[in-house]
């Protein structure tokens, strides 16, 4: 019979009593950024206020089941809650990202800040319930806060199941996706009929036609904004990057320190953005992106001045 | 259209570059240590083709088709892209398509092998098939790739595309239906390298492009040799 050593005893024992508590630690990390000093903004429809900086999860968290990359991008997920991070906006399009983000989430202790914003996305009109009782599986939640209708897939069909949905109590608000600056007809016209909380569209130091027209109806009407692809899948900072380019002596008077925070601040200071999704697989660029809802915001004079500066880069 | 010309290659790819290159660390690391297995079929496969043996060659590169659709596309590469399931099929569908025509049906028929003053070229085609099974994997190592990410003929997709179209060309009639997933595969492949930057992918279409004009080229040159002698 084989005979259990003390050592072995006292490793198993202290790995029982350790390991929940390393787990406790790590949550606790995650959480402590509810800071009220973090700039945030309010969801017209229920006067919720969320921080202006989310995470978005296209390409970054879609890792499969690689072991290594899952904590990576455990660590980054538990960098946005740490420094006040709330919206986490993700989609069945994605691969793997919802998934991961669940993996994380699980490793986390599902910090009470997260804001779940995902999407339907399948041209079955019937599919909605099924589609969205999967997805929230994946991110091992009971239900969404946000839930979105991927690139208008379908958004007939979509909308009306998702407005049951929503006074049936199982999801909190509803809303529609675009990027890249498609079909904004189709998404004003929606925004005229329909009782949307939110509209996610591509706004940033570039990609401003939002401006014209869908920004100031979405004032008009009480609809949250969500502005995706923040600094262009990525170019704007390669753009500033690659030509060694400092920032503006003036920088420091709204607290940018790097130039993510200048993109994001330029985006979230338009009084119709409510918040911006960016992507990142690491954490220091996580810290970097999320030192942008600390400090001021630039007004409309400073806006300006900061579209002039970026443009003559 | 205009929606579709909206779309950068990089915005059709769901994963970052690091997640695409550790695909292929990933799938060594659990297919140790058939690497070696898989090499020695390689050679083996030169063996049965120099020596006119189509029946085991069919079923070897048959089974080389399935893992490859099983452990890349459908275990690995589906977590990530959802295109990798249809994909998977079309690698079970060139090896069944290799069991078909080369196994079963009539194989002295389609693939009766070039003799005579074609030899030189029998030899050139197979010396080609050797350097690309021990030399494919040094070339994956460029750029910014670690070795753990080698690719392995009949382990990974693109060595074994691109040494099936070279020993398609083998034969004195191109089977050009058992090269059209191959073909396609290396340029959906170059793409996905490209838009991933390791733009030493652009290889696979400049591949299939040189496997297409070879082929054609012994196609009408054995037409006007056959149309000259009178045959």
């Amino acid at each position: 019979m084989a005979i259990i050593s003390r050592r072995t005893l006292c490793k198993f024992g202290s790995a029982l009593f350790i390991a929940p508590q390393f787990a406790s630690l790590r949550a606790l990390a995650a959480v402590a950024g509810t800071d009220t000093s973090y700039i945030r903004k309010s969801i017209p429809a229920s006067g919720e206020a969320i921080t202006v900086i989310g995470m978005g999860t296209w390409r970054t968290f879609n890792v499969g089941s690689d072991p290594k990359l899952r904590e990576q991008r455990t660590s980054v997920l538990e960098a946005f809650f740490a420094n006040g991070g709330q919206i986490v906006d993700s989609s069945p399009m994605y691969g793997s990202s919802q998934e991961v983000v669940g993996y994380a989430l699980n490793q986390l202790n599902h910090p009470d800040q997260l804001f779940s914003a995902d999407k339907v996305w399948t041209s079955d009109g019937d599919d909605t319930r099924e589609q969205i009782k999967e997805s929230a599986s994946d991110w091992n939640i009971q239900s969404f806060d946000l839930m979105q209708i991927h690139n208008l897939v379908s958004w007939q069909a979509h909308m009306e199941t998702l407005t049951a949905m929503k006074e049936a109590g199982q999801i909190r608000y509803i809303g529609i996706t675009t990027s890249h600056g498609r079909r904004h007809s189709e998404v004003e016209r929606i925004m005229r009929e329909y009782d949307l909380d939110f509209v996610q569209l591509t706004y940033n130091l570039i990609d401003r036609e939002a401006e014209d027209r869908l920004l100031p109806l979405a004032q008009e009407k009480g609809i949250a904004v969500i502005a995706n692809r923040p600094f262009r899948g990525g170019s704007l900072v390669d753009r500033v990057q690659r030509k060694d380019s400092p920032l503006p002596p003036w920088a420091g008077d709204i607290k940018v320190n790097n130039w993510p925070q200048f993109l994001l601040k330029f985006i979230v200071s338009h009084p119709a953005i409510t918040c911006t999704i960016p992507a990142t697989t690491q954490v220091e660029h996580m810290r970097e992106n999320m030192g942008a809802a600390v400090g001021d915001l630039p007004d409309a004079a400073l806006r300006k001045t900061m579209f002039e500066y970026f443009r003559n880069i | 259209m205009a929606e579709l010309s909206s779309y950068s290659l990089m915005d059709l790819m769901p994963m970052e570059p690091e997640v695409y290159f550790r695909l292929f660390e990933r799938l060594n690391q659990s297919a140790w240590p058939a690497q070696f297995a898989a090499q020695a079929m390689g050679v083996a496969l030169l063996w049965f083709t120099w020596h006119h043996r189509v029946r085991p060659t069919a079923i070897f590169m048959a089974i080389a088709w399935v893992w490859v659709g099983l452990e890349f596309h459908l275990r690995l590469f589906a977590e990530l892209n959802w295109a990798a399931r249809y994909i998977a099929w079309a690698f079970f569908a060139q090896s069944g398509l290799l069991v078909v025509l080369l196994g079963l049906y009539r194989p002295r028929k389609i693939l009766s092998y070039a003799g005579g003053d074609q030899r030189m070229f029998r030899a050139i085609v197979t010396a080609l098939a050797g350097a690309l099974l021990w030399l494919y994997p040094l070339y994956t190592l460029l750029g910014e790739r670690t070795w753990r990410g080698m690719e392995i003929f009949a382990i990974a997709p693109d060595p074994t595309a691109l040494f099936t179209l070279i020993l398609l060309l083998l034969p004195r009639r191109i089977p050009w239906l058992l090269s059209i997933i191959p073909v396609l595969w290396c340029f959906y492949s170059g793409a996905v390298w490209w838009a991933m930057g390791w733009h030493q992918g652009l290889i696979l279409p400049l591949f299939a492009v040189a496997f297409v004009i070879t082929g054609l080229w012994k196609t009408v040159f054995l037409r006007r040799r056959k149309e000259r002698s009178g045959v």
